[in-house]
């Protein structure tokens, strides 16, 4: 299945994934879920939300850069 | 899909370490129980306060403004006031900045900002170059960290606070407990906990940390959740310092066993009070600027002399 993901503030990008869960994809892309917050359309989801296939996820990141 | 623990609705947050989950709605109403909890257990307020609202610009700073913003409509006794901390780092603060005013203005809040520059005699960058130049072992955070906290409780008490709130919240104070250990510093560990500083003594203003108690993730969950999530924007030096290291370290094993976070807390606030009865130090005033400190020559004071500056 195909789905596009970003880190907020960078560029979009397409992964080929056998994850089901957004907290699959995470765990697939390395990225922490203590470090990164899902959110699909705009609105956050929890790592438990179900990827079809064509999803965006931005991945919000929790750490700030200061 | 996981169901918001309180009404069903579907859930925005997951909260694993008590095995919880929450929509918008009851996130919001969770997020302000606790930290009114914080604030009462602490006695962090009075009735009558000025309340100065230690900002940078990022989500932490602003969020801890919203909150004590919101939150002093309900208390006539309170008035609240920003300050922020110019430390003069190119390409980073001024992007802050700009997120800083623009919530400030919406939110009706007045604001002072001071500069390392004016205040210190150099900016950050500056101070870098010349702590490199000079030898000195020391990180930018270590300059940064010194220099904003001296003129945080300087601005602060010239702008009348009787309390002086950060955004500090769990996950800062669990880094600051694990790296005082990790360098064996016996006595900055003492001074850790939800009320700092040199209390007590004249020219120190109180300082507390309202969000002692929440993960910065939810702090993350707040501000996404009343639309002012800033701009993502990197200090340049933050990657430098021991603490961006053992932040995800902690954050691999919160992930690991959750509530990790929550029991270095506990051992942080059984710690530090055994350690200040026997290390805590006698407050005094610094003999070169006058300001509070712990020794004769307070630490920004020795920083300017090694640095050549002020």
């Amino acid at each position: 299945m195909k789905v596009r993901w970003r880190v907020l503030g960078g560029e979009w990008q397409e992964t080929d994934t056998e994850a089901k869960t957004v907290g699959e994809l995470m765990a697939s892309l390395g990225l922490s879920a203590e470090e990164y917050l899902p959110s699909i359309g705009g609105k956050l989801v929890t790592e438990d939300e179900e990827l079809k296939e064509g999803t965006e996820v931005t991945f919000i990141p929790v750490v700030s850069g200061g | 899909m996981v169901s918001c623990s309180v009404c069903g609705k579907p859930a925005i947050y997951s909260a694993k370490y008590e095995g919880k989950a929450y929509c918008g709605e009851h996130f919001l109403e969770w997020f302000d129980r606790r930290v009114r909890k914080t604030i009462r257990k602490y006695r962090m307020f009075g009735s009558k306060e000025h309340i100065v609202v230690a900002v940078s610009g990022g989500k932490d700073s602003l969020a801890a403004l919203h909150y004590v913003k919101k939150l002093s409509k309900r208390v006539p006794g309170w008035t609240v006031e920003a300050l922020l901390i110019d430390e003069g780092i190119r390409g980073y603060r001024d992007v802050t900045v700009k997120d800083f005013k623009r919530c400030a203005e919406e939110w009706g809040v007045p604001y002072r900002i001071v500069s390392f520059k004016e205040e210190i005699g150099a900016t950050l960058d500056d101070i870098v170059k010349k702590g490199a130049e000079a030898g000195l072992p020391y990180q930018p955070c270590t300059y940064c960290g010194v220099f904003r906290r001296y003129l945080l409780n300087k601005a602060a008490r010239e702008m009348g606070a009787t309390v002086l709130v950060t955004g500090h919240n769990l996950d800062d104070e669990v880094q600051t407990f694990m790296m005082n250990i990790m360098r064996h510093d016996v006595e900055r560990l003492a001074r850790l906990g939800p009320v700092t500083g040199i209390s007590g003594q004249e020219g120190f203003v109180r300082r507390v940390k309202i969000f002692y108690e929440v993960p910065e993730k939810e702090v993350v969950v707040y501000s996404v959740l009343n639309g002012f999530f800033p701009e993502f924007v990197e200090c340049p030096y933050a990657r430098l310092g021991f603490r961006w290291d053992l932040r995800h370290y902690i954050n691999l094993l919160e992930e690991k066993y959750p509530g990790t976070k929550y029991m270095i807390l506990k051992s942080l606030l059984d710690i530090a009070e055994a350690v200040r009865k026997g290390k805590g130090g006698t407050p005094k005033r610094c003999t070169v600027c006058g300001e509070p400190s712990t020794k004769d020559v307070c630490r920004a004071c020795e920083l300017k002399a090694l640095l050549g500056i002020g």
